[in-house]
């Protein structure tokens, strides 16, 4: 494919971002009560799991090694990443990819000229995420630099930017291999929430986990290294092995989760009458 | 709701991952030297495998269902129906129950045998009566704090995210993240005005012979009846507002 043919489809598969998340915004916008419930409600959510951090650090000054703090910036470099992620693929291939198998109604998605991934993964933008995370994530960050709590200079800033979109494409990936089992078994919303719980160890310092939990979140599928490592870097610590072990197993695990999907799609048989 | 066992498990298990990780955070809050109120590591376990099982067996999701039936229009064919919509929902809801306390004790049963050494007995039989009778009336609480949310699609056609709202404060204040007792004062205060505290901690403090048996009962039956009326003249009002939405 030349240069040009890429970049041509490039923009159009960044027009069409666009157009979804513009379609979420009118989505969500379309019953105003709901639309500030759930702001409400998602910046609540945020508050209430600052409060109970805070309650925990009433009983104790240092937890696994990191104090209030530290774990105001892990809470705010968790909820940044899953602010996008809740806002983009997650509900889409672990919720609505199943829904559309069940009826049928995948298969019209199949005859549309996009990629079926990329329409999967973002055909609905949660704007409702996108706005009260924003707010909550927003204001933390504000809170943590106002207070000085961290001082990263700009190349710090830089790899912990790097090593979040690389939290992400990891969780994408995982999220993948789950959603294309949905092709045989048609529902996966037990494994969605089951991951949606199993990713929340990433809010917890690595270091709480022991025995088979630690070799599980820790090395096995690294859950409890994907936030706390860019977090590191914003403390000024520099752990390379976490770093290059989070890099190369999302790389690998990126190969073989879109491996899968290709192989389920090919076996994919409609499950509409 | 047997047609996906996988699920039921998965959903179970979904459960059992929060509790364990939060155990793994209080374990490192005691190893860090910290003392956590008046509870020892063994009351802490037992709290939250408690709070698991009891926070499974009463929590519903029947608003989900009530909203989207609303939503998709298809609510009016209870109206055609010689059918009383709050019976049949609360017997649909006990067969689905059935099924979560068979998982359940099965769930208890595999912690009592893998972690009995940190698990603390009821000082007596009559206590333990007395948690299975709390729990069996938090679960009657959680269906009609579950019915009011889901009939509140009359008024809000997309409930979805109050109903979201409500389970936020509801997971927090039922003291499935934390002993409410371990919060800072205001939200004690707070959490003393909802009956979500009843939903699960109540109980479990009446397990761990930490609240008095007799304002644990009143509180519980204080709010079913209160709830009970609200949500008998809520229907009655929404359903003169009805306007059927939905091909």
């Amino acid at each position: 494919m030349s240069a040009t043919a890429a970049k041509i489809i490039n923009m159009r598969y960044l027009r069409l971002l666009k157009t979804l998340i513009k379609f979420g915004f009118i989505r969500a916008t379309a019953y105003p009560p709901s639309f500030f419930a759930a702001i409400i409600g998602k910046v609540l959510r945020i508050g209430l799991t600052l409060v109970f951090f805070q309650a925990i650090y009433l009983h104790t000054s240092i937890l696994a090694g990191w104090n209030y703090s530290e774990i105001l910036v892990l809470a705010a470099s968790y909820f940044s990443i899953e602010a996008i992620i809740l806002a983009t693929f997650w509900r889409n291939l672990m919720f609505w990819l199943p829904q559309r198998l069940q009826d049928g109604s995948f298969d019209s998605l199949l005859t549309k000229p996009v990629a079926p991934l990329f329409y999967t993964s973002f055909k609905i933008i949660d704007a409702f995420d996108i706005v009260a995370s924003s707010i909550s994530v927003v204001l933390l960050w504000w809170y943590i630099f106002s207070k000085q709590i961290i001082s990263p200079s700009f190349f710090e800033i830089g790899v912990f930017l790097f090593l979040s979109v690389i939290a992400m494409i990891f969780v994408f990936a995982l999220l993948l291999i789950i959603a294309s089992v949905s092709f045989w078994t048609i529902t996966a919303t037990g494994a969605g929430r089951l991951f949606e719980s199993v990713f929340r160890a990433a809010r917890f310092p690595g270091d709480i986990f022991k025995g088979p939990a630690k070799i599980a979140l820790l090395y096995i599928l690294p859950i409890g290294l994907i936030i706390s490592v860019p977090t590191d870097i914003l403390r000024g610590k520099f752990v390379w092995s976490h770093i290059i072990y989070i890099f190369i197993v999302t790389v690998i695990l990126s190969i073989i989760a879109f491996r899968f999907w290709n192989y389920a799609l090919r076996r994919y048989s409609s499950a509409s009458s | 709701m047997l047609t996906y066992r996988a699920n039921i498990v998965l959903w179970f298990l979904t459960a059992v991952v929060q509790t364990a990780f939060l155990l793994y955070l209080w374990i490192a809050v005691y190893d860090s030297g910290g003392k956590i109120g008046n509870y020892s590591f063994q009351e802490l376990f037992t709290y939250y495998v408690l709070q698991l099982i009891i926070y499974q067996v009463a929590t519903t999701f029947i608003s989900w269902d009530i909203i989207q039936e609303i939503k998709d229009g298809n609510f009016s064919q209870y109206l055609l129906k010689p059918v009383n919509y709050f019976k049949w929902q609360f017997t649909s809801n006990l067969s689905f129950k059935a099924a979560e306390i068979v998982f359940s004790i099965s769930g208890l049963i595999i912690v009592v045998l893998a972690a009995q050494r940190y698990l603390l007995m009821p000082d007596s039989m009559l206590t333990l009566l007395h948690t299975i009778v709390l729990t069996i009336l938090s679960a009657i609480l959680a269906f009609l704090l579950e019915f009011i949310i889901g009939i509140t699609a009359f008024w809000i056609i997309n409930a979805h995210n109050l109903r979201m709202l409500v389970s936020v404060f509801n997971r927090f204040f039922s003291g499935s993240l934390i002993p409410l007792t371990l919060l800072p004062g205001p939200l004690i205060i707070i959490s003393q005005f909802l009956p979500f505290p009843f939903l699960s901690y109540v109980p479990v403090q009446v397990y761990l012979g930490k609240i008095n048996i007799g304002n644990a009962y009143a509180g519980m039956i204080f709010w079913i009846i209160f709830m009970a009326i609200f949500a008998y003249y809520y229907f009655k009002l929404s359903i003169k507002r009805y306007e059927a939405v939905g091909a």
